[in-house]
Parts: C-alpha cells; structure tokens; sequence
C-alpha cells in the first residue's frame, strides 16, 4: 500500500499531466459543437448520396433571407439599398443578393433566345406530339397576336415568328410565394405594402458557436441603424444560423444560470452541514478535476465536444459529490484523523458499477453518446482517484463537526426499519401499481422536430418571409446522378413523366430541377427534330402561317434555315452555369462527385410525404428525407440505447451477485431498478413523450441510484450513510433535476427524468439497507 | 406587282392619315382639376354601369405585312371589367378584370395572368379598365393628359409617365361622345392598335350568366 503522501505526489503527476493536455487543447482552440444533428450516426450509407446531400444541406443551412417592408414602395427600396450595402460591409454574410441589375432579363434573352429552336416547354411538346400538332401551336401564336397583349410579343417576331422563346419561359416552373421583379429588387406588394426579399449566406458555418455570434451580434447593429434611419421600415429575418444560435444562446444562459443556482445551492448545503469551509473547497476539488480532466480527454479524442456533452456532464457532479459526501459523513464527529476505510470498497464498487454503466453506450456506433458516455466515465474516474489519492493526505487535519442531519437521517431509517418488512406490501403494492400504470401510459415520440423549441419571434418573422415569398423544403429532395452532366440531365428528364403525375394527383404542389432550365443535349436535339417535322413536315405548316399572317419572306427564309439544320451548337453546361441568368438556380448543380456528377429536384408543397419514395426510380436517382430518416434514427437508437441499458446492468447485476450472492445482490440491485422505472411511470402520468434522451437519463438515475444502495450495502444501514446519500440526492437535484426548467427540450427531458428518478432512488435506497441487516 | 403595291398603299393611307389625325390632341396638355371638359367627360362616363358594343380590332405589327383584323362581342361592367370576344378570325376569349386576365379558346387551355404575376399586366389592366370607367384621376396618377374638342364629342391623349407603361407603350388616344367610341394604342415598337366600338348599348343590365363569366 502507497503512504499517503506518495498516493498525493501521484495525485499531483496526474494534475501536471491534466495542465499539460489543458494548454495543448486550448492551443488547438476549442470547438464547441451545437448542432444536434451532428450527435446522430450517418443517415445515409452511401457515401457520395451522403457527401452530396450534405453539400446542399450545408449550403441551405448557411443562406439567411431578409425581407424588408414598408407601406411605401420607395422606402422600401431605399432601405433595401441601405441593407444590401451594409450586408457588403459585414464580414459575417457572403454573397449578397439584392437587387438584380436591369440586365437580368437581358441576360435570360442572351442565353435563351439563340436556342429558341431547340427549346421547348413541356406542354408544347406535348402537343406537338400529338395530332395537328403544328396546328395548335401556330393558334397559339396567332391567338397572342391578335390580342390585345400583343404587345408583349410583337417585338421578337421577326427573329421568332412561332414566339417560341416566350413559350420556353412560359413553361418555366414558376417559384411558389409571390415574388416579382419590382424595380429589380425581388419584391411582394399587397395592401401592407412593398416587401423585398435579400439573401445572403453566413461567412462562417451556422453551427459553430462564433459563426452564430458574429451574425447575432451584426444582426442586433442592423436592425438598430435601420430603426433609426428608417422608422416606417420593418425587417424579418430567417435562416438555420438564427435559430442554431438562438437555441445555443439559451442553452448557455440556461446552464449558467442553473449551473450558478447549483453551485449556490451546493454551497450552502456544504456550509449548513458541515459549518466549515475546508470541506466545501475539498468537495469542489474532485468535481472540479473530474470535469477538466472528461473536457481534456473528450478534446483530445474528438475534434469537436458537443454543448450537449457538456449539458450532460452536469451529471458528474452528481455522482463525484458522492465520495466527497461519504468522506466526510464518516468523519463526523469522530476524532481519528486519516482516510474512514471503510467507505473505500463501498466507493470503489460505486465507480466500478456506474462505469460498467456508462460502457454500453461508449460502444454503440453513435457519435453523441459515446462522446457522453467517454465524458462521463473519465470525469467519474478522476474525480474518485481524487478523492482516494488526493484527500488522505489532503483532508487528513480537516475536522468535521457533527451535523444535526446525522438525526434526521437516523429518524428516517427508524421509518423504513418499522415499516419493513411487515408493512412493505401494504406501501409497496400501490406504488408499484402507480407504477404500472404510469408505464403502460408511456409513449413514445422521435420526431427530431419535437427536439427544438424555437423562440416565437423567429418562428413568426420566419413565417411572414415563408408566407410572401414561399419556401422551398429543404430537408426533402431528390438527388439524381450521372456519369456526365449530360447523363444527369437525361436522368432527371425521365424522372418528370412521374413528378407531374404527382403534381397532378395533388400530392406534390411544385418541383424544380436543371433539366427543366437546361434540357439536355438528346433533349435539344429532339426538340429541334419534332418542330422541324412537325411544322416543315407533309403540309408545310411554317409557310402558311407566315403567308396567312403576312410576314416578311426574309422571316421565313431565315426560320427555315433554323429549323432545317441539325443543331450545331446547345446550351451547355458550361454556357448555363458561367452564365450570369442562372445565377439564383446554380445551388442546384452539385458537380463531381466520387462516380460521376449529381444534381438537386427541390420539391415543394409536399402533402404525400411517401410519394417521392414511391417513384420506381432507377438506382440513380435518391430520395432524401431528412426529418423522417433522422427521426427513425432517434427511433432506433431509442430501442439500441434501451438494449444497452438493460445489458450494462444486467453485468452490473451480476457483479452484485458476485459480491453479495444473489438474494442481497438483488436487494441492491432492486431500488434503482424501481427508481427508474418509477421516473418513466411519472413522465408517462405527465404525459411526456419519450425519447432518447429520456432513455439516457434513466441511465444516469440508475448509475447514481445503484451507487446509494451499494453505500448501503457496504456501510449498513448507518445514518452516515443515510446522510451522505441525502446530500448526494440534494445536490444531484440542484445540479441536474434543475435542467428540468430548462426551455431546451434536451435538457428539460434529462433534468426531469433525473428528478423523478433520484427522488425515487433515494427514497427507496434503505430498501437495500434492511436486507443487509437480517443477513450481517 | 407595282401596281398592287401601290394598291396596298392605297388601302393603308387612310389608316395612316387618321393615326396622324388623332394624335393632333397631343398639343393641349391639361391637368384634371383644372379642365372643365375632362371632368365632364370623366362624369358622363362614370355613368355607364354595362356597356355592349361590337368591335373591331386593327392591329398593324411592324413584322407583318398586311394589318391583322379582328372583330367581335365588347362588354364592359364597372363592378367586374371587360369580357373581350373576338369572333373573327377565330373564336377566343380574353377576359380583363382588376385580379388579372384570362385567355381562352378552345386551341389551348386557359391562359390566367394574375395581376402581380407581372407588373406589365397589372398596369396594362388598372389602365384598360380605367379608360372605360371614365376614372381619370388613376389615368392622372400614370401619365400626362391631354385634351381636345368637347364633352359631346371628345379626344383624349394619353402618355405614360411610369416606367413600367412606358417601356411597351408612347401614347394612347381615346375618342368619344355619350360614351368611348375608339381607343388607338401607339407601342414603343411602333405598332398601333385601333379599336373602334359600334352598336353600343349601355342600358341593359348584366345578366347572371354573364356574371359568371367574369370569374376566372
């Protein structure tokens, strides 16, 4: 056995070694993660649907949308104009668009118009494929001519005497919302007013707590410059950056004040009981290391911690007071200096139990619990070498005084020693009934929606932008590949027959795609090949139309000769994306991928969510549902989470048995067990939905719940120990079960299953206590 | 060949002269509030709730030879717009009202396009509507008035001020006398659109299933 003194001397290398690790991660730089999604294995399995999937995520995820809005046209404008350019100055947002310069419908001219023969919208094919299909598109013609809007069209005829060009825009998928060209800003007018629409994208990721800072904090500057040169003006805002920082600004403010309501709780329980402050500072130490030491090692294995790890990491707390608390009970009031033997099996097995916890989820293929579960165990590991290694040496000259809950402690174990075991059945019988019920009403809910709850005022600016200028989905799409862009034009083109089939079934209210805006070359050519036949073909439809209209023979000739050649040239790829007409459509195009090229359908309207996932679509094409893929996701590790719960404490049971044989292993072994299932009992009464997270929470009641019996279990049923379990819970409840305030539905879900659970748990542990006595 | 050439000429010259004639008005510039005669005119035709009439329609488009003509049902009501029936040279249906305009005929499905679609259209409608509703203050808002000869039997110019007119349209001249008889339409790309109204009547009451054709 080590001296004390050398236990400290190791105590001490370990502290160097912690600095050490400390100075190299904050070198490196801290990165603390908020996105929740990032917690979650993969949802997909091949990597180039997951690479590209998340390309356009990310891209989507980084656009922020402003709307700008005033009674008046002109105000709006000039705070769109005063917007836009201060959005230029701030380093926080990138590619700003705002108002399109006057060329933007030239530049569609530009890069349509040459291609006008070999152009066509899908209704004009459609016709033209069918009977007297010449014939209907020269009416066609004819009918806008003759109207008294034939001033739209009458300009281009002699270059296009069929107005196929404006057919082609006309078959465009019109965008859902109400956005027009207004004096080139993208602008709604109803009777409030102009609205004008900007986007910009965030400089920095949306999820990285900086990047959120520096948008949040720009955002605050903006809106208070334009309050002020811009009275009549307001402005709503949306975009994932704002509510990722929303949520992570509550979270923050939430752990400290509930941390700092905590600390102070745990304070003044350590001063009234134990009336002296040595104790209070040695009980910080081991939480202190424990939780330094879980960030270290978390840092070190992963690049980035989650702010949910450490949310989680709360619990720690809980569970490393409990050696101090043990310490210094069994000190009281005695004399003899030096480290109370006695508790170290008791504390010992309490670690070994908990960890043995915690190790089914460091093996479960799921990024976030395994960075919980590594948190955890290496906290509560330095945290109980401090206290066997460091506190002989350390707390060896601390007196601790006796406290009067050593009395109070003593009263409630005479309770539980009258009521057992004559009495039992008759308390026990409707708990366990409540219980029952209570579980039979436990439902379950993995909808990763129901995991965010964001602040009013951005879901209603969000709702304003959404109802002006409409939204496109962006967590449902499809993704459509190719081995050259060429064949994923031609992959997307076959796929429309069955969109519009949706869209006509009701199901799907509107898709957009590159193929639609860029028909692919085979696309082109055939095009070109059914206008030439159908109106050149057998009865020379072309010429009596321009005879029957009096066209000029120069617009014939040179129509002819158009449509009589192969085509030579093609709207391109190349040609489309540097052009600057598909400027706001290029997210679209995903590029190169690791087996080809790849392109975005963006759906919209979606009312069938099945739908797309119906379409007998060739290996190609993938459709990507992220709320429903994530949340079955939840779903399953809920079921892999629960699996692991039960095995890790079947092991930890087994060890019980090992100890204590089987009929006192179970003794120690029960009172958790009940305490957990008692928490699901109360959040099924409340009707709380359960989730993962609820799952994990049980864990960690089971992991601090199990330790109380073991106290009891080793110590017998003393009022030391009795005492120390009632801090222990105490301070759980103030570090953790105050989470359950918490607006964040993470926390509020862990911070209440806690409450119910430790209430329970050390309501029942004497439970473990009694047995122990009839068997010394 | 020359001489049906000249021929054709012959037949336009009429048309051109008048086009030089009615553009005559363009010389008496006047401002609503302080011209007696446009008030009066604006009154008279405030008046009329239903018009019917024939018309015919002669468009001359710079790329085509030959003018295209087209005749058929006009039916204006103040509470709904204009029903535009052209029977000649083909059935079609062109429906104005302040919500947008609707195309139909049986070549095509219908064609709707809502006021805020396009902003041209949205001008194009507040000001066709305007014309026959004798609402000339909304004319004022949009272009520069002017006026000749008068209440009994009048002309009245019009120019676009705002940009979004402007672009497609230089002048509009209206003429009439109890009610609008012809409306010439000058487009920036040198088309001209004649509209002459015939056989109006504007007592008779709008009937229900006329009503019904208003709804698009």
């Amino acid at each position: 056995m080590l001296s004390d003194g050398k236990k400290l001397a190791l105590w001490l290398l370990m502290m160097v070694a912690l600095l050490l690790g400390l100075l190299l991660i904050s070198r490196r730089g801290l990165n603390l993660d908020t996105n929740l999604l990032s917690l979650l294995p993969v949802t997909e399995i091949d990597p180039v649907v997951m690479d590209t999937s998340d390309r356009f995520t990310e891209e989507m995820s980084a656009r922020v949308v402003f709307m700008v809005s005033a009674p008046q046209p002109e105000q709006a404008g000039a705070a769109a104009a005063w917007l836009q350019e201060r959005l230029n100055e701030v380093a926080s947002f990138s590619q700003i668009r705002g108002k399109l310069d006057d060329n933007t419908e030239e530049a569609w001219f530009k890069l349509y118009f040459p291609f006008r023969y070999q152009l066509l919208s899908g209704a004009t094919r459609a016709r033209l494929g069918a009977e007297d299909g010449a014939k209907h598109l020269i009416r066609q013609a004819q009918e806008a001519l003759y109207s008294p809007m034939s001033g739209l069209y009458s300009r281009l005829l002699e270059d296009d005497p069929l107005l196929l060009f404006a057919g082609f825009l006309k078959g465009l998928p019109k965008p859902p919302g109400d956005l027009k060209l207004h004096q080139g800003w993208l602008a709604v007018d109803n009777p409030q007013g102009r609205h004008i629409m900007l986007t910009a994208a965030c400089a920095q990721h949306a999820f990285k707590r900086q990047g959120q800072r520096s948008v949040a904090k720009a955002m605050v500057s903006i809106r208070e410059e334009m309050a002020t040169a811009f009275p009549s003006v307001s402005l709503a805002s949306t975009g994932v950056v704002h509510y990722a920082a929303a949520g992570a600004a509550i979270a923050e403010q939430e752990a400290t004040t509930i941390g700092l309501g905590s600390i102070l709780g745990v304070v003044c329980l350590f001063l009234f009981v134990f009336r002296a402050i040595r104790p209070l500072l040695l009980g910080i130490l081991p939480i202190a290391v424990g939780f330094l030491a879980a960030l270290v090692v978390c840092f070190l294995v992963f690049d980035e911690v989650h702010l949910l790890t450490l949310g989680f990491g709360a619990s720690m707390v809980g569970i490393c007071i409990d050696y101090t608390f043990h310490f210094f009970t069994h000190r009281m009031g005695q004399h003899n200096s030096g480290f109370p033997k006695e508790i170290l099996p008791a504390i010992s097995l309490g670690a070994i139990t908990t960890i043995v916890g915690y190790f089914g989820l460091l093996i479960a293929p799921f990024p976030g619990l395994r960075q919980m579960a590594l948190f955890s165990i290496v906290g509560l590991v330095a945290a109980f070498l401090t206290v066997v290694l460091a506190f002989p040496k350390l707390a060896a000259t601390t007196p601790v005084r006796t406290s009067t809950g050593l009395a109070g402690s003593a009263a409630y174990l005479a309770f539980w020693r009258r009521l057992c075991p004559g009495h039992l059945a008759a308390f026990g019988a409707p708990l366990a009934l409540f219980t029952l019920l209570g579980l039979a009403r436990v439902q379950s809910d993995d909808d990763i929606r129901g995991l965010s709850r964001p602040p009013a005022n951005l879901k209603a600016q969000e709702d304003i932008i959404r109802k002006l200028a409409g939204s496109l989905d962006a967590s449902r799409f499809l993704l459509v590949e190719g081995a050259t862009p060429e064949d994923v034009l031609q992959h997307e083109e076959a796929l429309h027959v069955q969109l519009d089939a949706l869209i006509a079934e009701g199901k799907l209210g509107f898709y957009q795609n590159l193929s639609r805006l860029l028909p692919s070359q085979r696309r082109q050519q055939a095009d070109r090949v059914l206008l030439r036949d159908s109106l050149l073909g057998d009865n020379n439809a072309l010429d009596g139309y321009l005879e029957d209209m009096g066209f000029e023979p120069e617009v014939g000739v040179q129509a002819r000769t158009s449509l009589a050649d192969e085509p030579t040239s093609f709207l391109t790829m190349d040609n489309w994306l540097q052009d600057p007409a598909s400027d706001q459509m290029r997210f679209l195009w995903l590029g190169a991928t690791d087996r080809g090229y790849a392109a975005m359908t963006v759906l919209g309207g979606l009312t069938d969510l099945n739908a797309p996932a119906q379409l007998s679509a060739p290996e190609y094409v993938h459709y990507i549902d992220k709320v429903t893929a994530i949340s079955s996701l939840m779903a399953r590790y809920r079921h892999l989470a629960t699996r692991m719960v039960v095995l890790s404490y079947l092991a930890v049971f087994v060890l019980l048995a090992l100890r204590y044989g089987w009929r006192r292993g179970l003794r120690v072994f029960l009172p958790p067990v009940a305490a957990a299932l008692l928490a699901l009992a109360m959040l099924g009464w409340l009707g709380f939905a359960v989730n993962l997270f609820h799952i994990l929470a049980l864990l960690l009641v089971l992991g601090i719940g199990i330790d109380y019996t073991i106290f009891f279990a080793e110590s017998g049923p003393g009022s030391r120990t009795m005492l120390a379990i009632l801090l222990s819970a105490i301070t759980t409840i103030l570090s953790f079960g105050l989470l359950g305030l918490s607006s964040t539905p993470v926390l509020e879900s862990l911070g209440l299953t806690v409450l119910f659970g430790i209430l329970a748990a050390w309501f029942l542990s004497p439970l473990a206590a009694f047995g122990m006595e009839q068997h010394p | 060949m020359k001489r049906i050439w000249s021929l054709c000429c012959l037949l336009i010259l009429p048309f051109v002269h008048a086009q030089e004639q009615v553009q005559d008005v363009f010389q008496f510039p006047v401002k609503l509030s302080q011209n007696d005669t446009l008030k009066a005119i604006s009154a008279r035709l405030r008046q009329i709730q239903v018009l019917r009439a024939a018309f015919s329609q002669t468009k001359k488009i710079k790329a085509l030879r030959r003018p295209l003509k087209s005749s058929g049902q006009f039916l204006f009501a103040t509470d709904q717009g204009v029903l535009w029936q052209t029977q000649k040279p083909f059935p079609s249906t062109f429906v104005i009202t302040p919500k947008g305009i609707q195309q139909r005929s049986e070549h095509s499905e219908p064609l709707t396009i809502a006021v805020d679609e396009r902003p041209i259209i949205g001008g194009f409608t507040r000001v066709f509507l305007s014309l026959f509703s004798g609402d000339t203050s909304e004319l004022e808002d949009r272009f520069k008035l002017y006026v000749s000869g008068d209440a009994d039997n009048w002309t009245i110019g019009l120019e676009p001020e705002k940009k979004v007119m402007s672009r497609l349209i230089s002048r509009i001249v209206m003429r009439g006398d109890s009610h609008i008889s012809e409306i010439y339409f000058f487009e920036t790309s040198g088309d001209t659109t004649r509209i002459a109204f015939e056989a109006v009547v504007t007592e008779e009451p709008l009937s229900e299933e006329e009503r019904q054709r208003f709804a698009f």
